[in-house]
């Protein structure tokens, strides 16, 4: 189920890595050292015109500092991020400003991304604002509008409410409405489900769906919730410590996970239906390391049941195991 | 007689903005050594329900209807007593762990304090190997005993709660939304855990959660909660595969099966509020099937096939 039809790439990222600086010791001061906290390492990927991307992984997988690189949240320590070819660190002013606006983004919590003094008309009018388009009542009706594509409706009511007379799943298309009012050709949504109330979630995932068809969207989908990206995507990406693990078409990936993260994650979901014989199932063993101590060689091993000494050793490299379906481990090597 | 019978269950909150009942006339039972799962959105009474039991609601809250612990009626019993009912008799894990972890205390002092109070443990020494020997089978080191909880990861934690609700072998356990917080990973260890502790200890457990698929792993029977009533209640296997409340099917058919149909289905409309819930058959104004007299009438719970549900076209 490829959507890329024109063969551009609304978003590559290439070789990207976000390096935080640590506070230094006394001792790391004097001996002109520094530490690094290493939270995206290395990490290629693209979106083609039109499609929907997953990145899934846990916390401290570095999936959102992705996000937050994309959107210019955070700056790259190294890498290129391309947004329709163009490297944007090459990009100026007019241009820059430009390119911020065609790449919107959905934050997790509406209650934290939405002021609650304002009225939620107005914040969905107010990316318009700072930057001057139209006039002013032209705005308002963009607004309106916008509130009537994320099913605000009748939009004149929702424009003058407030975020606490709303539900969890009406302030999310508040904030959804916000992030499409500019019309943007891709929108990056960070875990938009996982802080509202169950039945909503289908709700806002459908929206997602629809405006991407509407809008011609692309989309970065950023989830830690397998089946929400089954349900959204149309290939994966999945994250473990800053690092890729296994990336392809969502269909192939979920069917036939490679990489043993791959694997437990999708059988770590819990399930309506009863467990399948058969079929091996894997258990890491422990929690995430801390990921001031990164292990050498495959960040997995020290967790995966199949490690050996090479991967304790070698960083895993690249290996192809279908169309467009990569693994990152030397079991496949 | 059942280990746990709620009995006609109304629970009240006064806020600033009105009256919520957050339980209209909840019924439900928990038999000796069963799982009994408990879904719902936000705003359904689950945690109420939970809270209910153990009493630990605000006193704010207004209580009607029983709660029979092995025939002890807990909503009239006075606090002393409580207390030791607490813990030796029924306890409460929750979201967070450290909504019953005390942060500047060691790991081993918290089973040290508990098990002294309810008179568990004669000495300090004797409390330490008996906590040692549970955490060990419920996969934390002893050695963490000595740790404060902010050393400890997310997932050991949680294990600690889990540990501190079953070291003085209570009959029934709460259990609230107790992997929501977590990473699927540990998420997945902690199930696996519940359900050893499960065959193990044959612990009865009031399991409170929004996630259907976790409730059809976990529990033999399952409670379905909509605003503050009981739309279904039955054999878990039963229930997920062939759901008789139009909101059970809903809720179902809401979350995308890996491997299943990419077509979403999300249930329409929004959760009711709770001050002001629909006249008629609460769940109405989001039912497909929705008639004129659910608009009227509140549906009674009804016994369909060895189950309960609560719907005007089942009865």
């Amino acid at each position: 189920m490829s959507r890329a039809t024109s063969g551009v790439e609304a978003l590559r990222v290439e070789d990207l890595r976000v390096y935080y600086p640590l506070r230094r010791t006394l001792e790391e001061v004097l001996r002109r050292q520094q530490r690094y906290l290493r939270a995206v390492d290395g990490v290629t990927l693209s979106i083609p015109e039109g499609a929907t991307l997953a990145l899934v992984g846990e916390s401290g997988s570095g999936k959102t500092t992705v996000a937050r690189a994309v959107v210019g949240l955070v700056k790259p320590t190294s890498g290129r991020i391309l947004l329709w070819g163009r490297d944007v660190s090459s990009l100026r002013n007019r241009e820059l400003r430009e390119m911020r606006r065609a790449v919107q983004m959905v934050f997790q919590d509406p209650s934290v991304s939405l002021n609650p003094r304002m009225r939620v008309g107005d914040q969905v009018k107010y990316p318009l604002d700072v930057n001057g388009i139209g006039t002013p009542e032209e705005r308002r009706a963009m607004a309106l509008e916008a509130l009537r594509t994320v099913g605000l409706t009748p939009p004149e009511e929702f424009y003058s409410r407030y975020p606490h007379q709303l539900s969890g799943g009406q302030r999310q298309r508040v904030a959804i409405a916000r992030a499409i009012v500019l019309r943007p050709k891709l929108l990056i949504a960070d875990e938009p489900i996982s802080n509202i109330d169950v039945s909503a979630r289908a709700q806002i995932l459908e929206l997602l769906r629809s405006l991407r068809e509407r809008m011609g969207l692309s989309m970065l989908y950023i989830t830690h919730d397998l089946s929400s990206a089954w349900a959204i995507a149309d290939s994966v990406a999945v994250m473990y410590l800053g690092k890729l693990v296994e990336h392809g078409p969502v269909e192939e990936v979920f069917s036939d996970p490679r990489h043993p993260y791959t694997k437990a994650l999708l059988q770590a979901v819990p399930s309506l239906d009863e467990r399948k014989a058969g079929g091996e199932v894997v258990r890491l063993k422990g929690e995430i390391p801390d990921p001031l101590n990164m292990p050498s060689g495959c960040r997995l091993h020290p967790r995966c049941p199949f490690a050996t000494e090479r991967c304790r050793r070698e960083e895993p490299p690249a290996v192809k195991v279908g169309e467009n379906h990569w693994v990152y481990c030397h079991l496949f090597a | 007689m059942s280990l746990l019978r709620v009995q006609d269950l109304w629970v009240r909150y006064r806020t600033r903005r009105g009256v919520v009942e957050a339980l209209s006339g909840v019924s439900l039972s928990v038999e000796e050594g069963e799982v009994l799962g408990v879904v719902g959105e936000s705003g359904s009474g689950k945690s109420t329900l939970g809270l209910a039991v153990i009493r630990l609601l605000p006193r704010s809250a207004e209580v009607r209807g029983s709660v029979l612990l092995n025939g002890k009626d807990l909503t009239s019993l006075p606090e002393e007593e409580l207390r030791r009912i607490r813990g030796r008799e029924v306890s409460m894990v929750f979201q967070d762990p450290y909504s019953s972890l005390n942060p500047v205390m060691r790991i081993g002092d918290h089973f040290v304090e508990l098990m002294m109070e309810h008179g568990a443990a004669a000495t300090r020494e004797e409390a330490l190997e008996a906590a040692g020997e549970l955490l060990e089978r419920l996969g934390v080191p002893r050695e963490r005993l000595n740790d404060y909880p902010h050393q400890l990861s997310g997932g050991q934690r949680q294990r600690v709660a889990i540990g501190l609700a079953l070291i003085l072998k209570p009959r029934l356990v709460i259990a609230d939304e107790i992997t929501t917080a977590l990473d699927a990973l540990v998420e997945r260890q902690i199930i696996d855990l519940v359900k050893e502790v499960k065959r193990e200890y044959r612990t009865s457990m009031l399991f409170i959660t929004h996630n259907m698929g976790l409730v059809a792993e976990v529990a033999d029977r399952v409670a379905v909660l909509y605003a503050g009533k009981l739309a279904e209640l039955g054999e878990v296997r039963e229930v997920v595969s062939n759901p008789l409340h139009p909101y059970t099917e809903a809720l179902l058919r809401s979350v995308p099966r890996i491997g299943g149909s990419r077509e979403l289905r999300p249930i329409p409309g929004e959760p009711p509020d709770m001050r002001n819930p629909p006249p008629g058959c609460r769940f109405h104004p989001r039912c497909p099937l929705a008639t004129e007299r659910c608009r009227r009438e509140e549906p009674p719970l009804v016994e369909r096939g060895g189950r309960l549900v609560a719907c005007h076209l089942r009865s």
